[in-house]
């Protein structure tokens, strides 16, 4: 019984240690700081405006078990938030998320607002409150638009894509852009070990990534959603 | 003023466009006509070999004001071969061949036996038994309701059991009053999402060959 025990909080370490940091990244100290946030913040990652919903051929790995279907992504909210409301830090909007098989059964309904993540519908097998955390761990950081606070700059080496790193929330973040700063490839983040979220976007058509790939290395989870045009 | 021709035309027109939802609307039928409706629904279910239509499915949402909407072909060939392809907006292919599932997701295809999935196994018997019109006698499954209107025979079927209860509330079947086959299917769920399903250009007992029913 104690060397389960040992064995499970060896594997928690080392789960751990899923770094989430881009690698071969060195400090861009050509880039300065202003109260914070760096002069190149404003990075185009806004994918999801006011009153839009996107839907996406979606498919769901955990471990051995598949999942296919549609998943909608809604913003709800019609207004622009004004900055006093939605300052730093804050996921402004409201967010509806919708996971179905291609016959039409929901899976998953999720409401997402800056303060609250509530299940509005799923199916039994699916509603762990461990994996609601960490699907709420993705969608704030798929739907994050907002420069990171305490942002540090980053170039990594060979490929010179422009890092951040700073904090989205209470997530720790590492975004990688374009050289030339106006496309972002991935999203990592964490607020715990059980939280890993690692967002990949890819084949940008019309500034919209077409491909996204959403992970969790802690418990293999993967989501990839290919933009579908109704 | 009723002798004006003018003001009688368009009084009768206000009075037939007032009473059309009226007409429209569905009325309950009497345990008599329910029964020669199970009846006649099972015989041409009996008798038909083979069906093919096209197919549009529409997801409504509660909070959602936009309709997800795909489209594609159904093929049904008895005993036990079915085919159910997405064309729009995603390209998806269902093939059930006696117990065996194959699907075609984009290009990638995947072969299990309907018996391991249980949802799978749920969906398939739910909607073939829809279109085949077997759930109406699913009496351990579904309390059924019957109407009809001045087009279709209309079943309403309300869940029983507690575990499809929880993702199926209700499933409402249109019955062609010319055929007795399925035009119509509606799921809905428990939280009130509803999707639809409409049949069109139905062909019943036209040869399709048993190719149609393999992924190339």
């Amino acid at each position: 019984m104690k060397s389960l025990r040992s064995i499970s909080i060896i594997a928690l370490l080392i789960a751990g240690c899923v770094s989430i940091k881009p690698q071969h990244v060195t400090r861009d100290k050509s880039v300065t700081r202003d109260e914070g946030v760096t002069r190149h913040a404003s990075r185009v990652t806004n994918f999801f405006s006011p009153a839009t919903s996107h839907l996406f051929k979606a498919t769901l790995d955990i471990r051995k078990h598949h999942l296919t279907g549609l998943l909608v992504v809604k913003r709800m909210d019609t207004l622009p938030p004004t900055p006093p409301q939605t300052g730093r830090g804050e996921w402004p909007g409201i967010y509806r998320i919708v996971f179905m098989n291609e016959i039409g059964l929901t899976f998953f309904d999720l409401e997402m607002k800056t303060d609250s993540f509530k299940v509005i519908s799923c199916f039994e097998s699916l509603n762990k409150s461990a994996l609601m955390k960490i699907l709420e761990t993705n969608f704030r950081m798929l739907t994050w638009s907002g420069p990171l606070k305490n942002e540090t700059p980053y170039i990594q080496d060979g490929t010179k894509n422009i890092v951040r790193s700073g904090m989205a929330g209470k997530y720790k973040t590492w975004q990688t852009f374009s050289p030339s700063g106006d496309t972002l490839y991935t999203t990592s983040s964490k607020s715990n070990i059980f939280d890993p979220a690692i967002i990949s976007f890819a084949k940008y058509s019309e500034g919209f990534p077409v491909k996204i790939i959403l992970e969790n290395p802690f418990i293999g989870m993967k989501m990839t959603l290919r933009k579908l045009v109704q | 003023m009723l002798h004006n021709p003018a003001i009688l035309f368009w009084s009768l027109m206000l009075i037939s466009w007032a009473s059309f939802p009226a007409m429209s609307q569905n009325r309950p039928i009497d345990a008599a006509s329910s029964e020669s409706l199970k009846n006649r629904v099972k015989e041409v279910a009996m008798n038909t070999r083979t069906i093919s239509c096209d197919f549009i499915q529409e997801k409504e949402m509660s909070m959602i004001t936009e309709k997800i909407t795909s489209k594609g072909k159904f093929f049904l060939k008895k005993e036990k071969m079915l085919r159910w392809e997405y064309l729009q907006p995603f390209s998806y292919i269902i093939i059930i061949k006696n117990d065996h599932i194959t699907i075609k997701d984009e290009n990638k295809v995947n072969q299990f036996n309907v018996q391991s999935d249980k949802v799978f196994l749920e969906i398939n018997r739910v909607i073939l038994g829809s279109i085949q019109g077997t759930l109406l006698s699913d009496e351990q499954n579904f309390k059924a309701t019957f109407f009809e209107n001045s087009t279709s025979w209309v079943v309403k079927l309300t869940t029983l059991n507690p575990k499809l209860k929880e993702s199926l509330s209700e499933i409402v079947l249109w019955f062609d009053r010319k055929d007795y086959t399925v035009s119509r299917l509606e799921m809905k769920e428990p939280g009130g999402d509803c999707t639809r399903i409409s049949f069109s250009a139905k062909k019943l007992n036209q040869p399709i060959a048993d190719e149609k029913f393999k992924v190339n």
